[in-house]
């Protein structure tokens, strides 16, 4: 309890040595700073756009013995003529001691416009008993040239569109005066030529069909011939017939030769006599002298079938075989037939 | 009066006047100095516009070839005028459906009209002829071959039938099937030739444009989602400002005229 007391005590005497300033004629600007100080400013930047910040520092530092109460922050804002040039604002933090007998305070200013060419004098107010127990003294912190210009308008700028993003093909172009056709893209002629193309063709083929037969019959012959399919197929088997053994080209012969009179006449004999067959070769309207060709063929293929007396050797047998069929498709009645 | 004269007179020769070559050199120049501009997009698309409307001017005056609509279509493209640039590819593609910077250009025009319509409303026609089918043009040179591969043919089947050998009987064969390909390639070309003069094709010129139920605005709408701008259709009818439509998809709706592009040869525009 003791010390307590003591400690209150030391307080209460020391707060009564603290001088009051007086209240009479006590400026606006003064801020509680009671001892003897010197102020400056300092302002960043000094060249800016109408309206925009300027960080002002207001510096105070004591000069001798000792701060019997520490300065307080002047409120710019009192000064009209301060007031008449800038916005004043107040930033966070508004004062600082970086000293033991220093003291900052800030605030920021922004001109209002280019006619401000400078910061003016700053009055700072303090209270030194020793000097006048009933009045208040003034230093001023030194004013600071400005540069205060137009501000820059503020132009959105709008990135360019691209281009639209296409082929490489898209940055191709044609040139040369052959550009400049007229091209109708149809190139269907009209329906007469049309026709006549369409026509034409077959119509041209005909007469050359027409004029070839003319002009060459035995071709004409042949072609009819080739046309019979059992003959065509009879001289196919008759051409195969000299690559099998002689004993077998008689009776092969004769095979072909009954199933070409088969199918192109009508035999119905399976394995018909000579005399069969020219009974059906007469019955069936064929001259006599390609009747006795066929006939004879026929007794000739079972003379060397059967080994009886001496007759053509097979080569012969089947060229025989050949012409005689051949013989058969010109005549009138089967060459109607074809 | 002796200009047009002189026009028409040039124009039935084939051979352009120097007038119509020197529009053709500006219109290149125009183009050229856009693709240089490439970086500075707003210059550049602007020069591309000129190069798109000298282009224009060109085929306005009677010229019509794939090349120079390729050239024309680039521009409006390049230009940011997309229904304009569908509508030359698509005249293009008429006279040369085998052009490949047409079909690669037009096929990137309409990507990007697609890319404007979320719902598909609108999208641009599918081709449906078979991927294998090449393309043909219809130039008298490839006519003028099938004819006389026509005319070979039956020269073969006829040897076939005096000779009756099978050689000339595939030789015949072979052609007329080449030319039967060839006839029905040829009638699909065609047919597109001929349904693009009975129904002319049409593009929507603006975005927000509604396919309406009946030509006027009280009509209410065929689709909510409007047509996208670049939307191709088919003109079926008009009447007045009205124009009845058939999109890709089938749907039949009126729209504004002033709103779209038809394409109707240069003697019938307005």
């Amino acid at each position: 309890m003791g010390p307590l007391v003591v400690l209150l005590s030391l307080l209460l005497h020391a707060e009564k040595a603290v001088p009051e300033p007086p209240f009479a004629n006590r400026p606006l600007l003064y801020a509680g700073a009671i001892g003897s100080y010197r102020a400056s400013l300092e302002a960043t930047p000094t060249r800016v756009e109408v309206e925009q910040p300027i960080r002002l520092t207001l510096r105070v530092q004591l000069k001798r013995g000792q701060a019997l109460q520490a300065p307080g922050r002047p409120d710019l804002s009192v000064m009209e003529d301060l007031q008449s040039l800038f916005y004043i604002e107040t930033p966070q933090p508004a004062s600082a001691h970086p000293a033991e007998n220093t003291w900052e305070f800030y605030y920021v200013l922004r001109p209002r416009s280019v006619q401000v060419k400078d910061l003016p004098d700053i009055p700072f107010y303090y209270f030194d008993p020793s000097v006048d127990p009933n009045g208040y003294q003034k230093t001023y912190a030194e004013g600071i040239a400005l540069t205060v210009t137009e501000p820059v308008r503020q132009i959105e700028v709008i990135p360019p569109v691209p281009l639209p993003a296409g082929p490489a093909s898209l940055y191709r172009i044609g040139e040369g005066s052959t550009l400049l056709r007229q091209d109708t893209g149809e190139v269907w002629p009209g329906t007469f030529f049309l026709v006549l193309l369409l026509v034409g063709p077959p119509a041209a083929c005909l007469v050359w069909w027409v004029i070839w037969q003319r002009l060459y019959p035995d071709a004409v012959r042949a072609a009819r011939q080739r046309r019979s399919r059992a003959a065509r197929h009879a001289l196919k088997a008759l051409r195969t017939v000299t690559q099998l053994p002689p004993e077998k080209q008689g009776r092969q012969v004769e095979q072909v030769l009954t199933t070409y009179l088969q199918e192109r006449m009508d035999l119905t004999i399976v394995e018909p006599t000579p005399n069969e067959v020219a009974n059906h070769l007469q019955r069936n309207g064929i001259s006599e002298g390609v009747r006795n060709q066929i006939v004879e063929l026929y007794r000739s293929c079972d003379a060397f079938t059967y080994g009886e007396g001496t007759y053509s050797a097979p080569p012969s047998l089947s060229k025989g075989a050949g012409e005689v069929i051949l013989a058969l498709e010109n005549e009138p009645c089967l060459a109607q037939r074809s | 009066m002796s200009g047009a004269a002189f026009l028409i007179l040039a124009l039935a020769l084939g051979t352009p006047s120097a007038e119509d070559e020197q529009l053709l050199a500006q219109a290149q120049a125009a183009f050229t100095q856009g693709v240089a501009l490439r970086q500075r997009p707003e210059e550049a698309r602007a020069q591309f516009h000129r190069a798109a409307e000298l282009y224009h001017q060109l085929h306005d005056r009677g010229y019509a070839s794939a090349e120079l609509l390729s050239n024309e279509g680039n521009a409006w493209f390049l230009a940011d005028d997309l229904p304009r640039a569908i509508l030359a590819y698509r005249r293009g593609f008429l006279l040369d459906p085998t052009h490949p910077d047409l079909r690669a250009n037009l096929a990137a025009a309409r990507e990007k009209v697609l890319q404007n319509s979320p719902t598909g409303f609108g999208s641009p026609p599918v081709d449906q002829r078979p991927p294998w089918l090449p393309r043909l043009r219809l130039a008298g040179m490839l006519f003028t071959t099938f004819a006389i591969l026509y005319s070979l043919s039956w020269l073969a089947l006829t040897r076939w039938w005096m000779v009756r050998r099978p050689g000339w009987l595939a030789l015949g064969l072979l052609g007329m099937s080449l030319v039967t390909l060839a006839l029905w390639m040829f009638w699909r070309e065609g047919r597109d030739v001929y349904e693009a003069k009975v129904h002319p094709l049409v593009v929507i010129a603006e975005d927000g444009v509604v396919l309406r139920k009946g030509n006027g605005l009280a009509y209410p709408a065929r689709s909510e989602t409007p047509l996208p701008r670049g939307a191709e259709a088919r003109l079926l009818y008009r009447r007045g400002d009205w124009l009845q439509l058939e999109l890709s998809g089938g749907e039949i709706g009126w729209v504004p005229a002033a709103y779209a592009l038809i394409d109707l040869p240069p003697s019938d525009r307005d």
